[in-house]
């Protein structure tokens, strides 16, 4: 299995929410504390229902912690004039 | 994933040495296979406690149950192939033997189950897509292993077919389960191992 496309800002959002462990951050989101481990290492990509839950823990949009490591050919103009706006 | 393979091949192995040498076991080796399957799940349970403890990345729930239900349909599936290779009739030979150390084995498997077991069984969506994957591998493998059959009851020479009696072809097919339930579990197992390289836990 290759690089995910999709990379994702768990670990810092845990630590910047009062150092929330993984198996606090499983338990909130209703997955395995392996399920996080695997989501952190870059290497499992989430549902849309546990991305919105995750964001949903972190009180953020999706968009704060998911986002494109390398955003599809083609895309790349309008991620970067939506992050402008 | 060197883990995986080895751990397969040594069930395989052990299954097979099981029936291979039922005659020089001092007791019946269905006793022998299942205290080292209840053995084998009390020391898996320890060495996975002890990883949560120092490294917190012990497998989850339903890995654990892939590693078991491997092992054991390893052991159980090269145990009845063996049996079926030395000609020995599984259900009526030996005085009952070998289907008694079928049955003993399947029972080390549940009691190993109970040892290794995790207090909470949780699964979620990462296990589903992991069994998905499995349960499809699993399905490949017995629709070829049963096309193989079939192309040999249909194709082969009299003396091959002579010798599959209904009886013979019943175990063949339990075989089959067992060996399409295995790759499932291979698969799962190596769908958790992809899903967690490079992994770092803090507990």
């Amino acid at each position: 299995m290759g690089e995910l496309a999709i990379a994702n800002n768990l670990r810092r959002l845990r630590f910047d929410h009062g150092e929330m462990t993984q198996d606090a951050l499983a338990k909130a989101a209703g997955v395995t504390r392996q399920t996080i481990i695997s989501l952190e290492a870059g290497r499992y990509a989430p549902s849309l229902e546990l991305a919105m839950r995750l964001a949903l823990v972190f009180g953020r949009p999706v968009d704060d912690v998911f986002h494109w490591r390398t955003p599809p050919s083609g895309h790349s103009a309008q991620l970067s004039e939506r992050d402008k706006q | 994933m060197t883990r995986i393979f080895v751990v397969l091949l040594a069930s395989l192995c052990f299954g097979g040495t099981l029936a291979w040498t039922w005659a020089v076991w001092p007791i019946a080796p269905g006793w022998i296979g299942a205290v080292v399957l209840v053995a084998s799940a009390g020391l898996a349970r320890w060495h996975w406690n002890r990883r949560q403890d120092e490294h917190g990345d012990e497998p989850g729930p339903y890995e654990r149950l892939a590693w078991h239900s491997m092992v054991s349909m390893a052991v159980l599936s090269s145990h009845t192939t063996a049996s079926l290779a030395t000609g020995l009739d599984i259900h009526v030979g030996q005085g009952n033997s070998l289907a008694t150390d079928n049955w003993t084995l399947i029972l080390g498997a549940a009691v190993g189950w109970i040892i290794m077991r995790p207090r909470a069984i949780q699964q979620d969506e990462r296990d589903r897509q992991v069994a998905a994957r499995g349960a499809h591998a699993s399905f490949r493998v017995l629709a070829a292993l049963l096309i193989g059959l079939l192309l040999i009851l249909g194709f082969a020479a009299v003396v091959v077919t002579q010798t599959l009696t209904p009886f013979v072809i019943g175990n063949i097919l339990v075989v089959f389960i067992l060996l399409g339930a295995l790759a499932g579990r291979v698969t799962q197992l190596l769908g958790y191992w992809s899903l967690a390289r490079g992994e770092q836990a803090d507990g």
